[in-house]
């Protein structure tokens, strides 16, 4: 399935399909050399191209390829249970040597992916903003999709997703591309990366924000009384109105 | 009580959850614990004959549940082996926990429940089931009588002494299956031990042996590791579920293991496809291969469905 805009100057394409058939993960595991998640929408993106040949795009490949490697980076996260698990399996390996992790890597899939630019053109810019208060005038929106582009379940440690939304209007438009994170009794995580493009100007502007906080200080925030505190901890929206922001950075161009 | 169990009453209790009528609370708690003590008789490996179906994860994708009946045949008529992960993610665990917990009691020898890793309190509390019961119930007393029940399932089966059925895999501390006839299963899901292993680990190709999973908890079990169990045990093959398959079915390790899934389009978006493994009276194994129910479209215009246009920030 897909979709397209074009006003002449700026062309959208969004693409959707399935996830990727197993002959395709072993290819996309030669490729990144990491396990890859269980669910990769590999045919799934979304391009935005200007017509001097400037193109963004988002797929989860170029994505995935950013994922902490060696797990060095990250800090080699562990899911809640892990040490008591490893100490009653110390004396307990029944002549297999299992001590320690064969291949460590960022198993939650956290990338800071911002996009597939070419040529590059976007430079950081502190001084520049997406106009929200724009974007709040709910003017008509002439192409809208929601394209997943990759998720795990964490072996149900919790999940992760990775996917993107658009909407185009017929003066500007946004992407809004959300890493959603979420290790039972470890951590909650969210990157965002925005970009808006206003078509009469040519300004491009991309923002990229990490939030994230313990399980523990957010399951502080339910409100008491909540009847059911297990849905709101599996709501990424309140999780998102309720993690403190953690890094932000912005970059821009004009076309 | 018992009349509420009865044969003619479980018929009924089948036919109104197959047109997805919930079922009232008093009923679901006199089906809960006439099977609780049905299932406290079997043993934590069970030995049954071929022919049989066997039927991997379906996460409460409840009309699938219906498909898979219409693609290998109805209860009795066909003998069942599910295989667990009966409940979460999906919008139906309710009435799919429902359905397996009626046929199960009408047809005790005829279809067997094997417990997965969602079958416990501590999962369904993150993954849907407990909102799910809390939502179409107004109360959590329905996800209490299911997951008591939970406690109760089986662990393992063995079809004609040749095929090892299971959840999820092997374990270090398990070499032959008397060491599975003695664990005390009658309770929540431990973290750790063989127990956990049997509905949490995993196969991998890239390793022989053992190895501990990357996120610092549960087991990956190598090639070397199945054909050692296998021979031990005088099998021929492991049938395991646990994994989304995106070909509803996958075979490793030279056909010495595989894994069948029976969710398709997973969580209404993968566009996978799903299979049934129908086991023949002479061992063959074939694997029915099905796409999702065109009747789950039909009932899940959700608000996030109908809502096409999103003015996100």
């Amino acid at each position: 399935m897909s979709k397209s805009f074009s006003n002449g100057v700026w062309s959208v394409k969004t693409n959707k399909g399935t996830i990727m058939d197993a002959s395709s993960m072993a290819a996309a595991e030669e490729r990144l050399q990491i396990p890859v998640p269980e669910m990769i929408f590999g045919q799934n993106e979304i391009t935005v191209t200007h017509q001097s040949g400037w193109k963004l795009t988002f797929n989860a490949l170029d994505a995935l390829d950013l994922v902490d490697k060696t797990g060095n980076k990250s800090g080699h996260l562990q899911v809640a249970y892990s040490e008591e698990w490893r100490k009653s399996r110390e004396n307990n390996s029944h002549g297999h040597d299992v001590s320690k992790i064969h291949r460590p890597f960022d198993w939650t899939y956290s990338t800071d992916y911002k996009g597939t630019e070419t040529p590059p053109k976007l430079v950081e810019n502190a001084n520049t903003k997406i106009p929200f208060e724009k974007l709040k005038q709910q003017k008509p929106i002439v192409l809208f999709d929601e394209v997943p582009l990759y998720e795990d379940e964490l072996g149900d440690n919790g999940m992760v997703t990775f996917s993107e939304k658009i909407r185009v209007m017929e003066d500007d438009m946004l992407i809004l591309v959300r890493l959603y994170l979420r290790v039972d009794d470890v951590v909650f995580r969210i990157r965002d990366t925005r970009v808006y493009i206003d078509f009469q100007t040519g300004h491009v502007i991309r923002s990229y924000i990490e939030k994230e906080d313990s399980f523990k200080n957010v399951r502080k925030r339910v409100p008491i009384g909540s009847t059911d505190h297990t849905q709101l901890l599996r709501d990424p929206n309140w999780i998102d109105s309720v993690l403190p922001t953690t890094k932000s950075m912005t970059y821009d161009c004009k076309l | 009580m018992d009349n509420l169990t009865s044969t003619h009453n479980l018929d009924e209790c089948i036919e109104r959850t197959m047109r997805r009528e919930l079922l009232p609370q008093p009923v679901l708690a006199a089906l809960c614990n006439k099977l609780k003590e049905l299932l406290i008789k079997e043993s934590n490996v069970v030995h049954i004959s071929s022919p049989v179906t066997v039927v991997g994860d379906i996460h409460g994708q409840f009309y699938d549940l219906l498909e898979i009946f219409k693609v290998g045949g109805n209860c009795p008529d066909t003998n069942y082996l599910f295989l667990g992960d009966y409940v979460d993610r999906g919008l139906f665990s309710v009435e799919t926990i429902t359905l397996l917990v009626c046929l199960k009691l009408r047809y005790p020898s005829r279809i067997y429940l094997v417990r997965g890793n969602h079958e416990s309190r501590g999962i369904t509390q993150s993954y849907g089931f407990y909102t799910e019961c809390v939502r179409k119930y107004g109360t959590p007393k329905v996800w209490t009588l299911f997951t008591d029940v939970f406690d109760f399932m089986t662990l393992s089966v063995v079809v004609d002494n040749q095929i090892f059925c299971v959840h999820g895999g092997l374990s270090p501390s398990i070499q032959s299956i008397d060491q599975i006839k003695v664990i005390d299963r009658f309770k929540e899901i431990p973290h750790e031990g063989p127990m956990a292993d049997l509905v949490w680990s995993d196969p991998d190709e890239t390793r022989a042996q053992f190895s501990i999973s990357p996120r610092g908890a549960g087991y990956m079990f190598g090639k070397d590791i199945v054909k050692v169990f296998l021979e031990r045990n005088g099998f021929d093959h492991i049938l395991r579920a646990h994994q989304l398959c995106q070909s509803g079915f996958e075979i490793l390790f030279d056909d010495q293991l595989s894994t069948v899934w029976s969710a398709p389009n997973y969580c209404y978006r993968c566009g996978n496809m799903a299979s049934i493994c129908e086991i023949q009276e002479n061992g063959e194994r074939f694997f029915n291969v099905f796409d999702a129910s065109a009747d789950n479209e039909h009932h899940m215009q959700t608000a996030a469905e109908t809502n096409i246009v999103e003015y996100f920030l």
